[in-house]
């Protein structure tokens, strides 16, 4: 089935499919909604059967248990050391980035053509946050007549919302080529309340009442979607050129910046800074390896290349990485990231109690896990869409699994059931020197991977912002410190939410779009 | 300034080298590792044999003063909080070990280490001097215990360390000091145990000394039985001797009802032939030693479920498990109390608490009461740590 209407022949063929922006099973009918919900349930239902099999096997088969823990234990080691030397690799290249001058890079090319329109999704969000963010975009080194802001509001946020937005254009909207202000209407059918739909209204509303009136190529066109609280480094637009001029199809590539949370790094709690850093870790890893990469948060690509796909799904909560699965999808597999190594500053996740952190940083991991969402819509398409090569179908679909199964079950696995076969195991176990030696090795083998751990903590500190002046050298220690949390955050920011997240889906309790509250004391 | 940013991403091929290598190195690690953790050792030193195979000992103590020592040799790397070690790289044998510290008795075992198993111990070490804490009728306001010297020659406790001080008074105490509640409560408890125990126990069955060879005496207790229950442990007075049986599942039994050999002569040679003759009974048709009927197979090993405890050739007045410890039994004596060990494999250790005869003793939650005379006092388990 296609849509067929004038209003999508901009559509890829893929793209013009129903259900091509599906969203969850009960979008479909018959053999394809049964399959779709089969996939819905596989994630959770393979960590859930992992995680009960190590037990169960811890039980049953102690010495099997054993083998598997000591090889899994390894595993780790390597991967650790494996991981570690691509962020070390990719610290070295983002600083080196971060040291050129890229508007003197990219002055062979002409690029005097090329638009830019900044999305900016905003809710409830403090002023405060987007008169950083707007104050960021107007000290770029970019020519800032070239320059699109749309301030994408939600009418469901109310009229303070508005009155921010409002605010917002009066001070700012001189320092831009044009500032656009859209609102969002609420309670549209079949879309979930969230970025998604937002950002796909705000960027129809840029190409009827910017690109078009001005006649303003799609191709030419830019689109950088940030979060609110996101604050750009000066030459960002500079390095965006040049990665756009230079990559090998700039109309089939996204463009995916290392988001590092720290903007209020030093008013964070330290639970709160190290899952912080990790996911900026977690980016850097992946810039090294972009055939691996997926969008995620604030990322810039060709506003063509959204049109002929409808813009980002309105109707789900991972919407960030969604559009590259949607960009890859239509065009057939011919579609990449490309990693920028270079920064955009955004918030680390914290609130003004402890508690508070907590439960806010548990939340925005469960909604970034439930990217576990993706998974099914990629199985779905790529089962649908033979024009995507073969090989490329398996090995995506192979990383997307193991990714989303080892996220949930490998912390856990090492961290807690690693000493399952010493409190389940036999007797006949209990009597031999495996079992003395299991929680011996496990811990030498933990140790081993935890100077990866050190690392991290030498990069963290390179990426810090000024210390504020009401802030101790003594803080540094601290910093370099709270790495040892790093099991914990493991556990409770990344596997505990990722199973929830999983779980949910797996019993289709869908969830909804959670708004991460931004807080700023300075 | 280049035209190009010169740090290049990681190449394909770079990662794809360093992604084989990591397998090939998980390849290697995981079964050198595996072989290690079950007791494979590379022997460089042996012209014959390249791996030997090893076994290890994990030897808990009951008290934060023990070292452990394994055939002589300390173990320095004691498990934190635990008093315990886990001793690897032990060649299958014969391992001596003994547990000893300042202030506390010596506890020594000898028992075999198999290949690739871990052979477990349980030591204790109970004050070389008792220690006790005096419980008077009457106390200072402070709390102080209040003696009075003039009755008796001599001060109390002067085989023992007490605890806390004692006031010695030569007037009459009531006029110093209040009476002890606790005086008191432990009066009313003796009290209530003198009946019981006058069944059990004729006086003059163990006023006479009991070392003698001649044919076993028959005392007023060999017909009584005395059975205390507590969980899976059953203690018992049958006879004359003292028995500690389990009672619960086998797949719990306790370490030492079982042994790791199969046959009688191994059992004798590494465990003692008390244990032997427990496990093993010479068949009459066959003249081979068989499998006792009570004799169980659990857990790959040949287990018991009664072991008969070690009295010293002595009358048994009066026992109780050891407060907190179904693994050790206090046995009245007639020379005085002593903590017995369960774990009867190679021998078992018995070491004096108290000495004295005319003695009562009880255990009241998790302390032991003694009353001497009419003298009233707890006993510790603990050595007084005397700071200077």
């Amino acid at each position: 089935m296609e849509r067929t209407g004038d209003e999508n022949q901009h559509l890829l063929p893929y793209a013009k499919r129903d259900d091509f922006h599906v969203g969850r099973a009960t979008d479909l009918t018959g053999k394809d909604r049964r399959f779709y919900r089969l996939l819905e349930i596989l994630p959770g239902l393979l960590s859930w059967l992992t995680l009960i099999g190590v037990l169960a096997m811890s039980n049953y088969a102690p010495f099997v248990a054993a083998y598997f823990i000591i090889g899994f234990a390894i595993y780790w080691v390597l991967k650790t050391a494996f991981l570690s030397y691509h962020l070390r690799y990719n610290w070295k290249r983002l600083r080196h980035h971060m040291s050129l001058n890229w508007g003197e890079l990219i002055a062979r090319f002409e690029y005097g053509h090329l638009y830019h329109v900044v999305i900016l999704p905003f809710y409830k969000e403090p002023a405060s946050v987007v008169d950083a963010t707007l104050e960021a975009l107007a000290k770029v080194t970019y020519d800032k007549q070239a320059l699109v802001v749309v301030l994408a509001t939600e009418e469901r946020a109310g009229t303070e919302a508005e009155a921010t937005a409002t605010a917002m254009k009066k001070k700012w909207s001189g320092h831009f080529g044009k500032f656009l202000i859209t609102t969002h209407p609420q309670d549209v059918p079949g879309e979930m309340a969230g970025k998604g739909s937002n950002a796909a209204y705000a960027a129809e509303e840029v190409r009827t009442k910017v690109l078009d009136p001005h006649g303003i190529r799609y191709n030419h066109t830019l689109v950088s979607i940030f979060d609110i609280d996101t604050v750009i480094y000066p030459d960002y637009f500079n390095c965006l050129v040049w990665h756009f001029m230079t990559c090998t199809e700039p109309l089939k590539s996204s463009f995916q910046p290392v988001p590092i949370f720290n903007n209020n790094i030093w008013e964070a709690p330290a639970l709160a800074r190290v899952v912080a850093m990790s996911s900026t870790f977690w980016e850097m890893v992946q810039q090294e390896r972009p055939e691996r990469m997926a969008t995620f948060s604030s990322h810039s690509v060709s506003f063509q290349a959204l049109y002929e796909v409808g813009y980002w799904q309105p109707n789900m909560v991972s919407e960030d990485s969604r559009i590259f699965w949607n960009l890859m999808i239509a065009n057939n597999g011919n579609y990449q990231v490309v990693p920028l190594s270079y920064p955009v500053s955004m918030d680390a996740n914290a609130a003004p109690t402890l508690w508070g952190t907590i439960k806010n940083v548990y939340r925005q991991h469960r909604r970034w896990t439930y990217g576990v969402e993706n998974f099914c819509y990629v199985i779905y398409h790529f089962s649908k869409n033979k024009q995507i090569p073969l090989r490329n179908r398996i090995i995506i679909g192979f990383q997307q699994a193991e990714g989303y199964w080892s996220l949930v079950t490998n912390p856990i696995m090492l961290f807690i059931l690693g000493w399952a076969p010493i409190f389940l195991g036999t007797v006949e176990f209990h009597q031999t020197v495996l079992s003395y030696n299991l929680p011996l090795m496990v811990r030498d083998l933990l140790m081993i991977a935890m100077f990866g751990l050190v690392i991290s903590s030498i990069i963290s500190l390179t990426m810090l912002p000024p210390r504020p002046k009401d802030k101790s050298r003594l803080k540094y220690i601290v910093l370099a410190l709270q790495w040892i949390l790093v099991p914990v955050t493991m556990i409770v920011f990344s596997a505990i939410p990722g199973l929830d997240a999983q779980t949910r889906l797996m019993l289709g309790k869908y969830m909804g779009f959670w708004v991460t509250p931004k807080i700023r004391t300075s | 300034m280049p035209p190009t940013p010169h740090i290049e991403p990681l190449s394909r091929k770079h990662r794809t080298v360093m992604f084989v290598m990591s397998i090939l190195l998980f390849a290697v690690t995981v079964p050198l590792l595996v072989l290690y953790a079950i007791g494979y050792r590379l022997d460089l030193e042996s012209d014959t044999q390249n791996f030997r195979t090893v076994g290890g000992m994990y030897v808990s103590t009951g008290s934060e003063l023990a070292e452990i020592y394994v055939d002589d040799e300390v173990v320095e790397d004691m498990r934190l909080f635990q008093q315990a070690a886990y001793i690897q790289n032990i060649t299958a044998g014969m391992v001596r070990v003994h547990t000893q510290g300042d202030g506390i008795e010596t506890w020594v075992k000898e028992l075999p280490v198999y290949s690739h198993l871990v052979t477990q111990a349980q030591s204790f070490n109970m004050p070389s001097q008792s220690t006790v804490r005096y419980v008077s009728p009457y106390v200072n306001d402070a709390g102080v215990p209040l003696y009075r010297e003039a009755r008796v020659t001599e001060r109390p406790f002067v085989q023992a360390t007490t605890s806390i001080p004692i006031i010695f008074a030569t007037t009459s105490v009531a006029t110093l000091g209040s009476e002890n509640p606790e005086y008191t409560y432990l009066e009313t408890l003796f009290a209530s145990t003198t009946e019981e125990r006058a069944i059990l126990i004729e006086r003059e069955s163990y006023e006479a000394p009991d070392f003698s060879f001649e044919a076993p005496r028959v005392f007023a207790t060999t017909t009584a039985t005395t059975t205390i229950v507590d969980g899976n442990y059953t203690l018992q007075k049958e006879q004359g001797e003292v028995y500690v049986s389990w009672t619960g599942s086998l797949e719990n039994i306790p370490h030492y009802y079982c042994v790791f050999t199969e046959s009688y002569i191994a059992t004798k040679e590494y465990y003692g032939e008390h244990v032997a003759d427990q496990l093993f009974t010479l068949s009459t048709t066959t003249a081979t030693y068989e499998q006792a009927s009570t004799t169980v197979n659990q857990n790959s090993q040949l287990c018991r479920t009664k072991i008969k405890l070690d009295r010293k050739w002595q009358v048994v007045i009066w026992l109780e498990f050891l407060p907190g410890s179904n693994d050790h039994v206090l046995l009245q004596l007639q020379d005085g109390i002593y903590v017995v060990e369960v774990d009867d494999r190679a021998w078992q250790n018995v070491q004096q608490l108290y000495a004295g005869d005319y003695l009562t003793m009880i255990v009241d939650g998790e302390q032991i009461f003694v009353k001497d005379g009419d003298i009233i006092f707890e006993v510790l388990l603990d050595p007084l740590v005397v700071s200077n």
